[in-house]
């Protein structure tokens, strides 16, 4: 049998772990895990494995790029050595893991209400223990989960997801068939991307706010792939925001029994 | 060993009070512990990682914590030069050689076990870094003495056992995370060692299929797999090693310090400490390290009556510490460690730990 989704997946409607299409990888999350940092989460998809912590509010240790009205979020990913199948040393100034920080970054300076706390620094630290696939993904919902737990004040949660899709290669015309939440297998064949929303007022619909894709696939034409692709992830960051709102009322609900 | 901390957070009143309680008989310890040997209590988990061979999680209660991952990668045994001669006969080998050779085909090298250690937000070529990372690398791979036991067993060092054939090994690869809010400053030395500790019992090789002198193949079966220390322990089994940070506050020996008590140490004292293999020997004392204190770097304290002459000691001012530890001081560390039983009860409690978690792990099975 072969070992890839693309001439397997037609046939079957089944990827390689035996999800349908819309399945997510089980998603396990814990906030509150390190009693010593302001908020922090721990968070599983399947078998990628993050751990975050969040400093802050605090005053900025340089002085020089203190933002006079908002506070400045900064990250720091840090993946270990041990996290994949083969063990892999990566150097700290990684491009690609620099792009990851400023992602994360970014996507959370706009969306936190950073004005609440001028002239002051949150760090996000993100330590990715174990990886099979979607790691911007993981670390922008563990993240999100540290910094609900840190009391950090945000209209919506931000969940995120990936989303792929498989064009069966034997026949050009068929029509590209989205999948969700890729593993490491699949995001090393097929072309995928990463979104997160955050939910708008009641009502409306979600905005997404980020959007990456690092991988080439057809955008116009009949057959065109990021429509799909989109509206599949968009659905799919539904699904885990329910699941992460869930893990902080479960806490809540816990933190108020201890208070009795 | 340089200093950790940069700055000391306590002023000279504080140092002082701290001091004095510390250096009185018996000690009174700002966390209200009652013995000198008494240890804070800690968390641990063993099998907390997929996709590796063995992982560990530790927490100290003041809020430090390391992650350690152990991974096995088989690795192409290099031929020393030296041994040229003996490659000749390297086929003739297998059958007709003799006992002392075999024991010196199976000896392993230093260099296959490699440990680095991440801290977030600290350089990775932090001298700091380097230093700790060889400090807890250094007692794992000490060669043992290969003399015969009495009961005809051999004593093996960790890279001895990872010997496969005399063409291949296997490599390891500890790698220890340490997430803690103020850093290196904590002095956390015995904490990784512990985690690494036990990531390293929880370690197993994979059972191979192939056999003597093949290429490796390993067994897909985990379940068959062994452990790279032996699970079930004997008082003189081999173990890793395990370090503890010992602070000498006046004549006291304190273990376990907090961040209070090594911000007034007269020395800290880093003693690696292994299982004997020696019968009557619990365990037995692989390396002594000083460590500097954070106290030298303090400001003094000014006496509130008269300006202090120089030299003269005031008692309850406080004065930064200056010079070394004594001999009887550092012999009396050594004592309490092998011979009063710390390391005898930490090395104990660490294997009580490992098998309360196999007991949870055959309960959870039988169910």
């Amino acid at each position: 049998m072969p070992l890839d989704t693309i001439s397997t997946y037609a046939q079957t409607l089944l990827r390689q772990d035996g999800r349908r299409w819309n399945e997510l990888r089980r998603i396990t999350a814990s906030i509150s895990t390190q009693p010593s940092s302001d908020g922090s989460s721990l968070l599983t998809m399947g078998n990628t494995m993050v751990l975050c912590t969040v400093t802050g509010p605090r005053e900025g240790n340089r002085r020089g790029q203190r933002d006079n009205t908002n506070a400045t979020v900064e990250t720091e990913i840090n993946v270990a050595s041990f996290a994949q199948m083969d063990r892999r040393r990566r150097v700290r100034n990684d491009k690609r893991i620099q792009e990851l920080q400023s992602t994360v970054s970014s996507a959370f300076q706009s969306h936190l209400f950073t004005h609440l706390y001028p002239r002051s620094t949150i760090s996000i630290s993100l330590h990715v223990l174990s990886l099979d696939g979607a790691l911007l993904v993981a670390c922008l919902n563990a993240a999100s989960l540290a910094l609900v737990d840190a009391g950090i004040p945000m209209p919506s949660i931000l969940a995120a997801i990936s989303s792929g899709s498989v064009t069966p290669t034997d026949d050009s015309s068929t029509r590209p068939e989205p999948i969700l939440d890729l593993n490491n297998v699949e995001e090393q064949e097929l072309p995928f991307l990463s979104i997160a929303t955050v939910s708008g007022h009641p009502g409306s619909e979600d905005k997404v706010s980020v959007l990456t894709m690092e991988s080439r696939c057809q955008i116009g034409g009949a057959n065109s792939k990021l429509e799909s692709m989109m509206a599949t992830g968009v659905d799919g960051c539904k699904q885990v925001r329910r699941k992460m709102e869930d893990v902080i009322r479960k806490h809540g609900a816990k933190v108020l029994q201890g208070r009795k | 060993m340089p200093s950790l901390a940069s700055s000391s957070p306590f002023s000279p009143a504080e140092l002082a009070y701290l001091h004095t309680s510390l250096s009185s008989v018996p000690p009174l310890r700002p966390d209200a512990r009652s013995l000198g040997t008494d240890f804070r209590p800690l968390r641990a988990e063993t099998g907390v990682l997929p996709a590796v061979n063995g992982s560990a999680h530790v927490g100290f209660s003041d809020g430090r914590e390391a992650i350690v991952g152990v991974k096995l990668e088989v690795e192409k045994t290099v031929e020393r030069k030296n041994t040229g001669l003996k490659y000749h006969v390297d086929s003739a080998m297998d059958i007709d050689m003799d006992e002392d050779e075999r024991r010196k085909q199976a000896m392993g090298k230093q260099e296959w076990v490699t440990l680095t250690l991440t801290v977030p937000g600290l350089r990775d070529d932090d001298p700091n870094l380097a230093f700790l990372e060889e400090m807890l690398r250094e007692p794992l791979a000490v060669p043992l003495s290969t003399a015969p036991q009495s009961d005809n067993s051999y004593t093996m060092s960790l890279q001895d056992s990872l010997v496969i054939n005399s063409r291949w090994h296997w490599h390891v690869y500890v790698d220890v995370l340490l997430i803690s809010p103020n850093g290196l400053a904590s002095y956390p030395l015995p904490l990784l060692s512990m985690a690494a500790h036990l990531a390293l019992r929880d370690t197993r090789i994979p059972k191979l299929k192939s056999e003597g002198e093949e290429d490796p193949v390993a067994d897909d079966d985990w379940m068959a797999s062994t452990y790279l220390y032996p699970r079930k322990v004997v008082t003189t089994s081999p173990r890793p090693p395990v370090i503890l940070l010992v602070l000498v506050v006046g004549e006291n020996v304190i273990f376990d310090p907090s961040r209070e008590e090594l911000a007034v140490a007269d020395g800290i004292v880093a003693v690696s400490i292994a299982s004997s293999t020696d019968d009557d020997k619990d365990c037995k004392v692989l390396a002594v390290r000083m460590v500097d204190s954070p106290a030298r770097d303090t400001m003094k304290g000014i006496p509130q009556s008269e300006e202090p002459q120089k030299g003269v000691d005031v008692p309850g001012v406080w004065r930064p510490r200056v010079g070394g530890v004594k001999r009887s001081v550092l012999k009396a560390v050594i004592k309490s460690v092998v011979v009063d039983g710390v390391a005898r009860d930490v090395m104990s409690g660490l294997d009580g730990f490992l098998n309360l978690e196999d007991g949870a792990d055959a309960g959870a099975n039988a169910v």
